[in-house]
């Protein structure tokens, strides 16, 4: 359970950006391009900027037992999770 | 009677490019021991930190706890706790989320009880300066549940009355935990340490307090 909310915490952590991004390409694309902005660029774009500003907070959720790779490769999925029901959502 | 555990550092060996970092190194630390980690700025000391607690690669090492060969990083950070030289919170979480999240809640009551930490329970990361932050990570960071803790310049930018807390705090975790720490504050690692290594040249050499300092040109007088 605190491993979760460990977890989501640092998904929190990246969203602002990720939505950002992916509001700004729905300004053109609707709903399909949120989706596939979220599923994308969203989360190179906040991991990037994670990874330039704010890397050392890694070595708290490592100091928790969690890695690196388990952090990015948990935000990628659930990205891809959410863009994927926006880009059904616009089929629908 | 409690069996303490043993970290042992073994056949480390890092270089960047031609340059010789660390050469052959061995480590040793035991439940109980604080050991004080010397050396002048760029010898390897943080490089030697990070490859044990696993986030950077060596050439060679072997890393053991209680004879058994950590491979991974997932299992050395089961193992060991590290403090980095710069601040690693989330820092958009207040004082009272972060040790929430952070500790068991049977340990929060008494990780509060603080008189250090009581004023910025509402007080987001972000906001604490320098000391209270490091203080805040060095006391999370020890009542952590692993055997062994690393602490990376733990002394740098505090006032002394929080140096004289820290030092206060490795002391009463040592009892359960192994301690290697280092830091240019050397008054205060000679202080609260109880075994010494020296960083020179690439070599990590036992030492026995601030005489060898001096003789090995760590030291001036």
């Amino acid at each position: 359970m605190r491993k979760l909310k460990l977890f989501s915490v640092f998904y929190k952590s990246t969203l602002s950006l990720s939505i950002t991004f992916a509001a700004l390409v729905a300004l053109i694309g609707g709903k399909l391009g949120f989706g596939i902005a979220f599923m994308t660029g969203s989360w190179i774009l906040s991991l990037y900027y994670k990874e330039q500003t704010r890397k050392n907070e890694y070595v708290y959720y490592q100091n928790m037992g969690i890695t690196k790779s388990a952090l990015v490769i948990f935000s990628i999925l659930l990205n891809v999770l959410i863009g994927s029901f926006f880009i059904l959502y616009d089929r629908a | 009677m409690i069996v303490p555990d043993v970290l042992e550092v073994d056949s480390l060996a890092k270089r960047y490019s031609e340059r010789v970092i660390l050469s052959d190194v061995y480590l040793k630390c035991v439940t109980g021991d604080i050991v004080g980690l010397f050396g002048r700025n760029g010898t390897g000391k943080s490089t030697l930190m990070k490859i044990v607690f696993g986030i950077e690669k060596a050439d060679n090492k072997f890393v053991r706890v209680n004879d058994k060969v950590l491979l991974s990083q997932s299992q050395l950070i089961k193992e060991i706790s590290y403090l980095s030289q710069d601040s690693f919170l989330p820092n958009n979480l207040t004082v009272l989320q972060l040790v929430n999240l952070t500790l068991n809640s049977k340990n929060v009551d008494s990780f509060l009880n603080d008189v250090i930490l009581t004023p910025f329970l509402s007080t987001k990361v972000n906001s604490l300066s320098g000391g209270e932050l490091r203080y805040l990570e060095i006391k999370l960071l020890l009542n952590l549940p692993s055997r062994f803790v690393l602490l990376d310049e733990p002394f740098n930018g505090i006032s002394p009355i929080i140096v004289q807390a820290v030092t206060e705090l490795i002391r009463s975790h040592s009892k359960s935990k192994g301690i290697i720490l280092t830091d240019h504050d050397y008054h205060s690692v000679l202080d609260v340490a109880n075994r010494y290594y020296l960083l020179s040249d690439g070599y990590l050499r036992t030492i026995s307090g601030r005489n060898d300092l001096v003789r090995l040109g760590y030291l001036n007088r």
